[in-house]
C-alpha cells in the first residue's frame, strides 16, 4: 500500500506536475487507500492558507517588489560602486557587495539574478569583463540572497518544522556576510591574476552622497532584524512593516512609485505567490501523512543503522540535500525534507536551527547546479549564453561555497552565535 | 471549435481582469491589516480583528491567485524529465498532466463544497470579525473553481491549436 502511495508521488514528480498537485495527489492516493475522507485535504489546505506566521513568505516578497520598482536597486549598485569599484576588478567586487546588499530587501536568491542580473552583467562586459565571468559570478553572488535576512526559504523551513523565524534569520547573518567576504576574496585573486580592469577612486564627498542615498534599503535589513529581535515585532509583522517602509521610501523619498505601477507590483507579487503558497498549503496535509506514518522514525532507524557518528551522517545530508536541490525548486525541497530530516538529526543532537542553515545553504546551492539551477536558467534566458557554460565557469565559487557549507556544517558556533544572543 | 474557443477565451481574458482586481484588493488590505495592528497593539489598543481579516484576505489572494499563476505559468514542478521525452510524447505527457490536475483540483471543489455547506449550514460565525465562515471557506471553492476552468480551456486549445484557424473555416 505504502509502495502505491510513493509510486504515485514519484510518477506525478517525474511528469512535471506542478508541486502543489503532485503533494496533493500524493496525500490523495493516501487517503483513499486508507478509507479516509479527501474532505481532511480541503480542511488541512485550509488551516495552512488561514496561518499568520506563512503570511510573512508574500508580505516579504511584496516588500522586495515594492522596493525594486521604487528605485532602491539602482541606488544600492551605485553605493556598491563608490564602496569597491576603484580597486582592481572592481564592478565584479561590486557585483558581490551588490548581492549583499540586495539580500537585505530581498529574500530569495532568482529574485537576484533576475532583478539585478541584467545591470551587472551589462556594467561588467562593458568595461572589458569577459561575459561568461560576469555571468557566473552574478549567478554565485545571488547565493547570498536567502542566507542574509529576510529569508524565504527560512520562513518557509520555520513554519514546516515549528522553529522560531527569528532566530533562524540571525542563524543566516553571519555566514552570509562569511560567504560574501569569502567570495570578494575569491573575486581578488581572480582579479589580479587576469588583470581586470579598475574604476577611479571616488572623493569622500560622493562616497556619503551615495551613502545617504542608499540608506533606505541598507537600512531595511537592520530595522527587520532589530525589530525581531527586540521583540518589538513577530517576522509576519516586520515583513507588513517592510513593506510599509518600502513604500514611504519608494512613494515619497525616492518618487519612483507611483499609483500607476502600484497596481502591478501588487498583482505581480499576488500571481508569484500563489504558486508558493499552495504549495505551503498542501504541505500541511502532506506534513501530517509523513507524521501518522511515523516516516521521520523510520528514517531516523535507517541513518543511524548506517552510522552514529553525527558528523558522518550529516556529510551524507549534505550529499544528499545537494543532489536534491538540482532537481528541485527551495519551497518544495524544504517542505519535504525537513520534517523527514529534523527529527534525525535533532536525535543526534544538532540544534534544529544551525540545521535550518545547513538545510537552506544546501537548497540555494541546487540553484548553481544543472540540470535544474534556476538561477543559471535565468541567467542563460537575458544572456543568451548556454545554461553549462554558465555552470563550467560558477564552478570555482560553487567549491568554495561548498567548502564553507561544510565548515558552517561542523562548527555549529558560527551559526549559532547571534541565535544564542536572541536566546538568553 | 475554433470560434467557440475564440471567444470562451475573450470571456477568460475578461474574468481574469475581475480577478486580478480582487487579488490586488485582497493584497492590499492584508499587508494594510497587519501593519494597523503593529501600531495599534503597541498603543495598547489592540484591535483583535485586524488579523483575522488578514488571514482571511490571505485565503482569498492566494485561491484567486492562483488560477493567475496556471495561466502565467508560475507553478513550480520539475519539468527537467518531461522535457527529456521527444517533443510528439511530451506533449501528450503534458496534456496528460492537464487532465490529472483538473482531477485533483475537482477533488478540492467536491470537498470543499461539503466543506462550504457544513460551514454555511451550522451558520459559523468568525470568531472576532462576527462574519459567517461561509464568506471565508467561499475562497478555495471559487478559487479552485476557477482554475480548473482555465485548464480545461487550456486542455482545448492542446487539442485545437490556434494555427488551424485558417483550416477550421
Amino acid at each position: 500500500m505504502a509502495l502505491i502511495v510513493i509510486a504515485v508521488f514519484v510518477l506525478a514528480l517525474l511528469i512535471g506536475l506542478p508541486m502543489f498537485i503532485v503533494l496533493g495527489l500524493t496525500c490523495l492516493a493516501y487517503f483513499l487507500l486508507n478509507d479516509i475522507s479527501p474532505l481532511m485535504i480541503v480542511q488541512r489546505m485550509f488551516v495552512g492558507l488561514d496561518g499568520f506566521v506563512t503570511m510573512a513568505v508574500p508580505l516579504f516578497i511584496l516588500a522586495g517588489n515594492l522596493m525594486n520598482t521604487g528605485g532602491a536597486l539602482d541606488r544600492l549598485v551605485k553605493f556598491a560602486n563608490v564602496v569597491v569599484g576603484h580597486v582592481r576588478g572592481g564592478l565584479a567586487q561590486v557585483n558581490v557587495l551588490g548581492s549583499m546588499f540586495f539580500a537585505g530587501i530581498s529574500g530569495a536568491a532568482t529574485a537576484d539574478v533576475a532583478a539585478l542580473g541584467p545591470l551587472e552583467v551589462k556594467a561588467m562586459t562593458d568595461s572589458g569583463y569577459e561575459k561568461d565571468f560576469a555571468t557566473a559570478l552574478t549567478v554565485a553572488s545571488a547565493t547570498l540572497g536567502p542566507l542574509i535576512p529576510p529569508s524565504l526559504h527560512m520562513v518557509i523551513y520555520g513554519v514546516t518544522v515549528s522553529q522560531s523565524i527569528g532566530a533562524l534569520f540571525m542563524a543566516g547573518v553571519v555566514p552570509g556576510i562569511l560567504l560574501g567576504l569569502a567570495m570578494m576574496v575569491q573575486v581578488d585573486y581572480f582579479a589580479k591574476k587576469y588583470n581586470f580592469p579598475k574604476g577611479s577612486r571616488p572623493s569622500l564627498k560622493l562616497l556619503a552622497k551615495e551613502f545617504i542615498r542608499a540608506i533606505g534599503p541598507l537600512g531595511l535589513p537592520a530595522i527587520i532584524v532589530l525589530g525581531i529581535f527586540t521583540g518589538f515585532f513577530t517576522p509576519t509583522e516586520a515583513a507588513a512593516m517592510a513593506c510599509l517602509y518600502a513604500f514611504i521610501i519608494g512613494k515619497f523619498v525616492y518618487k519612483e512609485l507611483t499609483w500607476r505601477n502600484l497596481p502591478k507590483v501588487f498583482l505581480d507579487t499576488g500571481i508569484i505567490c500563489a504558486g508558493s503558497m499552495l504549495i505551503v498549503a498542501i504541505s500541511n496535509c502532506f506534513s501530517w501523512v509523513i507524521a501518522i506514518e511515523n516516516i521521520p522514525q523510520i528514517v531516523t532507524e535507517f541513518l543511524l543503522s548506517i552510522t552514529s557518528n553525527k558528523y558522518i551522517l550529516l556529510l551524507l545530508i549534505n550529499i544528499g540535500l545537494l543532489i536534491l536541490g538540482c532537481f528541485m525548486e527551495g519551497v518544495s525541497a524544504i517542505i519535504i525534507t525537513a520534517p523527514i530530516l529534523v527529527p534525525a538529526v535533532m536525535a543526534l543532537g544538532v540544534d534544529p536551527i544551525h540545521f535550518g542553515l545547513i538545510m537552506n545553504l544546501n537548497i540555494t546551492l541546487g540553484l548553481l547546479t544543472p540540470p535544474m539551477g534556476l538561477s543559471l536558467f535565468i541567467a542563460s534566458s537575458f544572456t543568451k549564453l548556454p545554461v553549462t557554460r554558465i555552470a563550467r565557469k560558477t564552478m570555482p565559487f560553487f567549491l568554495m561555497m561548498v567548502g564553507l557549507l561544510l565548515i558552517f556544517t561542523f562548527v555549529p558556533e558560527i551559526t549559532m552565535f547571534l541565535p544564542n544572543l536572541l536566546t538568553k | 471549435m475554433q470560434q467557440v474557443l475564440e471567444k470562451i477565451e475573450k470571456g477568460l481574458a475578461a474574468l481574469e481582469k475581475v480577478m486580478s482586481f480582487f487579488v490586488i484588493v485582497a493584497i492590499v488590505v492584508m499587508s494594510l491589516s497587519v501593519i494597523i495592528s503593529v501600531f495599534t497593539r503597541n498603543m495598547d489598543i489592540p484591535i483583535t480583528w485586524l488579523e483575522e481579516l488578514a488571514r482571511y484576505m490571505q485565503v482569498w489572494f492566494v485561491c484567486l491567485g492562483s488560477g493567475l499563476a496556471f495561466r502565467h505559468n508560475n507553478l513550480p514542478g520539475i519539468e527537467f524529465f518531461r522535457d527529456l521525452l521527444p517533443p510528439k510524447i511530451r506533449q501528450f505527457v503534458i496534456s496528460l498532466g492537464k487532465v490529472i490536475m483538473v482531477y485533483f483540483l475537482w477533488q478540492l471543489v467536491a470537498h470543499g463544497k461539503v466543506l462550504f455547506d457544513h460551514v454555511v449550514r451550522t451558520g459559523q460565525i468568525s470568531a472576532n470579525l462576527r462574519i459567517p465562515m461561509g464568506w471565508v471557506y467561499a475562497g478555495p471553492l471559487v478559487g479552485f473553481s476557477l482554475m480548473t476552468l482555465f485548464i480545461i480551456v487550456s486542455i482545448l486549445r492542446d487539442f485545437f491549436p490556434v494555427q488551424a484557424v485558417k483550416e477550421g473555416k
